[in-house]
């Protein structure tokens, strides 16, 4: 008898097991569309970090696997993906790119129960809501700002200044930002504009610059309007500085513009891949023939971040892995890191970058 | 031969042959019903579970068959797991009916087809589901590739976008250098210039943009191609989209080559070998293909297995057809037998009763019982039927017999009467009394020479039978035989008639001369009057003697009375006591009363006066002590000595009381009587003492046999009469046993002890006043009890000087009172 139920009881967990036979994660970003090649970093990074935690245990002892969802760096269709993952029962969504995505997103998960990191929003609004299940492993526009407002004050003051936005979450506030700093080191820009994102040519804006002699520009935006507004401007003969944020960090931005690209300049977290402890990781990449720029690592650390959250909270309990995420410092291809009670960093810093022949590298 | 049966035999034998008919008719019908019953039996128990069970499986194979295309649609392994979960159940229940199928009476050639049927279907489904099984790993893989096909053309797609956005950008810098009618021709060319070196440097992105949209297209049609055939006609366009793919990556700049070389190889692993699309594809419809098959094969397994379960059950069918068809036989035959015994027995029953019963039996017995009617009216001459051997025969035999006898009976019965009549008349005149019978139109019946001669002497002539009463006693007052009667004949005769009529008692005749006849008439059933004459002059005679002596003796008794207590004269002749010497003790209440100066008043008086004046005085008082139910012992002089409590008693008490109480009433008399006696001349009244004691006496009857006293003795006698000499004229005293039976009820006054000679003891004595009730509230005593005062008085007890010390002892109780 008691062998009976013992012979019960094991077939009872083999089964719960094959129920809960994997943990169910999301990545979410623009796989396709104007910002595809951001998307690839985030796919490539999320596919290697679920690998490589499968390689090992899984999560308390349970493979995970991976679910992609592309939400075209728009508001709804981020909504609509979110809706997507939530129906197919992940626990965590690594995601979005765009701030714009991420928070209308972050609604759905928080409903849901649903943990949030993302690797490349930086709008501060993310993680000002005071939604407990939203993280980033990314650093803050407002800081980011802070920096670019800085640097164009101390190297720029006496020069004609134009601050650029596309008026996405992203682009709007980070220009906001920038000028906000600008403006309170004395310094005013010369032209405050916006763009129309999308559009095939920038022609019409350049030739706008150029007439108000500006030297220097400032975008809050994308890297393809960039990459073609460079060229404009390289087309033109107009010598002018561009100068943006962290959304310049992918090799498209030197194969649209080409040649136009040499001497960008852009701020980004210090760069994971010069981390030893990405140093495998990155090697693995590399072996497959891609480099890992930019959000590659840092999609990879945030599922990292969330792994470790898992295994210390032991559980996938929302709650707990919360507590985990806020209580702990984790260590990751990012380095050691750890959340203050918004989900931010407590650690960001923003560095300075150059781009130099179709690659980009700290500004020395 | 029949006659010999008797009626008994015959109808028996009538009973026989119908009974054999009815039993005929039941045997038919219990035959029709065990039948009937073995047909349906055979019916139920054998061939309907049967057929039931072959449509049940019928019905489940054909379930199963309808449940296994829904396995081919399955497209996970959950929801595979569930109809393979329901097809087993399906099939396990299928199975379980076959099992049960075997157990009926089904031939083994059936059985073992059926079984064959089901067990082909259970291996085909078997096959199905791995076939399932299998499916499911190949559409996983193949979803897998086409999941690895989305991401190589995202990835190829992604590496020719730069180029492509660049192109656009140069049209339109182009156009909008171009459109311009300011613009220089130096500045056309140099856009047009950069145009066509951005055209040419971006072309093979445009060609491998355009084969990437070609492969994926091919790649995901032939996912999904319908059959086989097509699946090849999709291989060409493949294989040459593939190889400009390839040709195209040597003219992609450098720096991307590599990684769109490792694409084109993704794409080719995807579109060829074992572990491509197509492949997988191929596996898949083959798969159904097989599917398919089995799906048919299980259809037409199960249309085998419902074509020979149909056969069972139209076999069973026919069978059930056959069986009501023989019922219906058997039953046709048994109504028929049942339906003719029912005939038979009508018209044998018909036959008997018309031909037999009516016609033999009824009539005979209508003859014999005209006889017996006949007879019983008194006919015994009647003509009776004939005698024959059966019953009836032998009743009118009866008959006759019976009619000998009642002739016989008749004559003796004349003798008897007469002999009875005869030996009547002797009877009567034998006996000493006259003895008459009148009918009841009263003419005489019957009577004695005795009646003749005490009542009618020499009237033979008058006295026959058949004379009215009337007439006879007419004839008789007529005559002056009847004393009553003289003079007065009509009245008697009214008066004699009337008692004759209704006789209520004895009446006493007198005759001539002192001669007395008592008549005793009683009226008898039926009208006629009984009457018996006896002659009682002697008796009557003797009657006469003995009231005479009895009047003298009464007259004597009552002279005697007087001198007697009533109570004693009544217990004597009442019988209750013995006049013999006998006493008793007994507690008695003893008054004795005596006129005070009696000598002195009656000396005065002449004889006759005293007399008189005694005489009232005794008569009153002896009234009065009757009155009280007092027992008078006796006078003495003029004194009275009187007891309570013999010979009847209400107890000593009660006697005690009546005592006091009737001296009371004595002395009141008294009072009265002096004022009488006062204006008659009567100078100084009588006046009485009464002396009253209760004690234990002997009383009884004294003296010798010839003369005795009934009286009392004893010291409370002379007690009694000692009281009374020392009571005050007109007062009564009474003794402590009497005033201790009394007290309650009558007031008395202490007066003193007195002694008396024979009684060792000094005796108290009482004056008695009255009746507490007549006494005023003057006399009753006065009663207080406060702090520090009690008092106590009883100033109707006082004697004078008593009421002045008293007087003296208030008075100064009351000064202390008053400071």
């Amino acid at each position: 008898m008691r062998r009976l139920f013992a012979a019960a009881a094991v077939l009872a967990c083999a089964l719960s097991f094959e129920t809960h036979a994997e943990v169910l994660i999301g990545a979410a970003g623009p796989v396709t569309g104007k910002l595809t090649w951001i998307g690839e970093q985030l796919q490539r990074g999320a596919e290697l970090a679920v690998l490589d935690l499968n390689a090992g245990r899984g999560v308390l002892g349970q493979p995970v696997r991976l679910v992609i969802a592309d939400d075209y760096c728009d508001p709804e269709q981020a909504s609509a993906a979110a809706r997507k993952l939530v129906a197919d029962k992940v626990v965590f969504v690594v995601g979005h790119y765009c701030s714009g995505a991420s928070i209308p997103a972050s609604e759905i998960y928080e409903a849901a129960g649903v943990l949030q990191i993302s690797p490349g929003s930086t709008n501060p609004l993310l993680t000002e809501l005071g939604r407990a299940n939203v993280f980033r492993v990314i650093g803050r526009d407002d800081a980011q700002g802070t920096v670019a407002g800085d640097f164009l004050a101390e190297h720029w003051r006496d020069k004609k200044i134009a601050i650029l936005h596309d008026n996405t979450t992203y682009g709007k506030g980070l220009a906001e930002e920038t000028k906000r700093r600008l403006n309170t080191r004395n310094v005013d820009e010369a032209i405050y504009l916006q763009y129309e994102p999308g559009k095939s040519d920038y022609a019409a804006e350049i030739a706008r610059l150029q007439e108000a002699g500006v030297d220097v520009v400032y975008v809050g935006g994308y890297h393809t309007e960039v990459a073609l507004m460079a060229s404009a401007t390289r087309d033109r003969g107009y010598p002018v500085q561009f100068i943006s944020g962290d959304a310049m960090a992918t090799e498209e931005l030197a194969l649209i513009a080409g040649p136009a690209a040499e001497g960008i300049l852009f701020t980004f977290t210090p760069d994971p891949r010069r981390n030893p402890e990405a140093a495998p990781v990155v090697a693995r990449f590399r072996a497959e023939n891609y480099e890992p720029y930019a959000y590659t690592l840092l999609t990879y650390g945030a599922i990292q971040v969330w792994a470790q959250a898992v295994a210390k909270a032991g559980s996938l309990e929302l709650s707990k892995v919360i507590a985990a995420l806020r209580d702990g410092k984790f260590s990751t291809v990012l380095g050691p890191i750890a959340f203050d009670d918004k989900g931010d960093p407590t650690t960001q810093s923003w560095v300075w970058y150059v781009w130099k022949n179709g690659e980009y590298a700290p500004l020395k | 031969m029949l006659d010999r049966l008797g009626i008994r035999g015959r109808l028996l034998l009538v009973f026989f042959a119908l009974s054999a008919i009815s039993m005929l008719s039941t045997a038919a019908a219990i035959y029709v019903h065990l039948e009937v019953g073995s047909v349906v039996e055979r019916i139920t128990e054998r061939q309907t579970p049967s057929a039931l069970a072959a449509l049940q499986l019928s019905r489940q194979a054909e379930r199963v068959a309808a449940a296994a295309p829904s396995m081919l649609a399955v497209t996970s392994k959950t929801k595979r797991a569930e109809v393979s979960a329901v097809i087993e159940t399906e099939m396990a229940r299928l199975e379980q009916l076959l099992k049960a199928l075997s157990g009926t009476t089904l031939s083994r050639e059936s059985i073992t087809e059926i079984k064959g049927a089901v067990l082909g279907l259970a291996k085909n489904l078997r096959t199905l589901d791995e076939l399932v099984e299998a499916r499911l790993t190949v559409v996983a893989r193949k979803e897998e590739l086409l999941r690895r096909l989305s991401a190589t053309t995202t990835a190829s797609l992604r590496l020719v976008a730069a180029g492509i956005l660049v192109v656009n950008s140069k049209v339109s810098g182009w156009r909008e250098a171009t459109r311009g009618a300011a613009a220089s021709p130096e500045t056309r060319a140099t856009a047009t210039a950069g145009l066509a070196q951005a055209v040419a440097s971006y072309l093979p992105q445009q060609k491998a943009q355009q084969e990437i949209a070609v492969i994926n297209g091919s790649l995901l049609k032939a996912a999904n191609s319908p059959t086989p055939g097509d699946l090849a006609l999709s291989a060409f366009p493949l294989q040459r989209s593939l190889s400009g793919l390839e040709a195209i990556a040597q003219e992609i700049e450098a720096k991307l080559r590599t990684r769109f070389q490792q694409r084109v190889a993704e794409f080719k692993a995807l579109a060829a070998g074992d572990s491509g699309i197509p492949a997988a594809r191929g596996n898949e419809l083959a798969i159904l293909t097989e599917g398919e098959r089995l799906v048919a094969e299980n259809e037409r397994l199960s249309r085998d297995l419902t074509s020979a379960l149909d056969r069972l059950v139209n076999v069973a069918d026919r069978e059930i057809t056959d069986a009501a068809k023989e019922t219906a036989t058997v039953q046709t035959f048994g109504t028929g037998v049942v339906l003719g015994s029912a005939l038979l027995t009508l018209v044998s029953s018909f036959l008997i009763v018309w031909l037999y019963v009516d016609r033999s039996l009824l009539a005979r017995l209508a003859a014999v019982s005209q006889s017996m009617l006949a007879i019983a009216a008194g006919n015994l001459r009647a003509p009776l039927p004939k005698t024959a051997g059966d019953e009836i025969g032998r009743m009118a035999d009866a008959l006759r017999l019976f009619r000998d006898t009642a002739i016989e009976v008749e004559e003796k019965n004349l003798r008897d009467v007469a002999e009875a009549r005869q030996r009547l008349i002797d009877a009567i005149e034998s006996i000493s009394e006259g003895f008459a019978l009148y009918d009841a139109e009263d003419r005489l019946v019957l009577c004695n020479n005795r009646y003749r001669e005490i009542l009618y002497p020499g009237m033979d002539d008058a006295v026959v039978c058949g004379a009215r009463f009337e007439a006879i006693i007419r004839a008789a007052a007529r005559r002056g035989l009847i004393e009553d009667a003289v003079g007065r004949e009509e009245e008697w005769i009214a008066e004699r008639l009337d008692a004759h009529r209704s006789p209520m008692r004895t009446l006493v005749q007198r005759r001539n001369p002192d001669r007395w006849i008592q008549i005793s008439e009683r009226r008898i059933s039926g009208g006629g009057t009984v009457a018996v004459y006896s002659d009682v002059t002697e008796l009557k005679r003797r009657e006469q003697d003995l009231s005479e002596k009895s009047t003298a003796l009464e007259a004597l008794s009552s002279k005697l009375a007087k001198y007697l207590a009533p109570q004693i004269y009544r217990s004597i002749f009442s019988g209750r006591q013995d006049v013999r010497i006998a006493s008793q003790r007994k507690k008695l209440t003893i008054c004795f009363s005596d006129i005070a100066g009696f000598t002195e008043t009656t000396d005065r008086m002449e004889s006759e006066e005293l007399t008189q004046l005694l005489n009232q005085y005794l008569t009153e008082m002896s009234k009065i002590a009757l009155e009280f139910g007092a027992t008078i012992d006796k006078y003495v002089g003029d004194a009275i000595l009187m007891f309570f409590g013999d010979p009847e008693t209400r107890g000593v008490g009660e006697d005690a009381i009546a005592c006091v109480s009737m001296a009371l009433a004595m002395q009141k008399r008294m009072d009265e009587l002096g004022d009488t006696w006062r204006s008659v001349g009567i100078e100084t009244p009588l006046r009485c003492r009464i002396g009253i004691h209760t004690d234990y006496c002997t009383v009884g009857n004294f003296g010798s046999e010839d003369r005795m006293d009934y009286t009392i003795i004893g010291g409370a006698v002379n007690l009694a009469a000692r009281l009374e000499e020392e009571a005050a004229p007109g007062a009564v005293l009474i003794s402590y046993e009497t005033f201790a039976h009394i007290k309650d009820l009558i007031h008395c006054e202490e007066v003193g002890h007195i002694r008396v000679k024979g009684i060792a003891y000094s005796v108290a004595t009482y004056r008695v006043i009255d009746f507490k009730a007549n006494l005023t509230a003057a006399c009753s005593a006065i009663r207080s009890k406060l702090p520090h005062l009690t008092l106590e008085a009883e100033p109707g007890l006082m004697s004078n000087s008593e009421r002045e010390e008293a007087a003296a002892v208030l008075r100064e109780t009351l000064d202390r009172l008053r400071p």
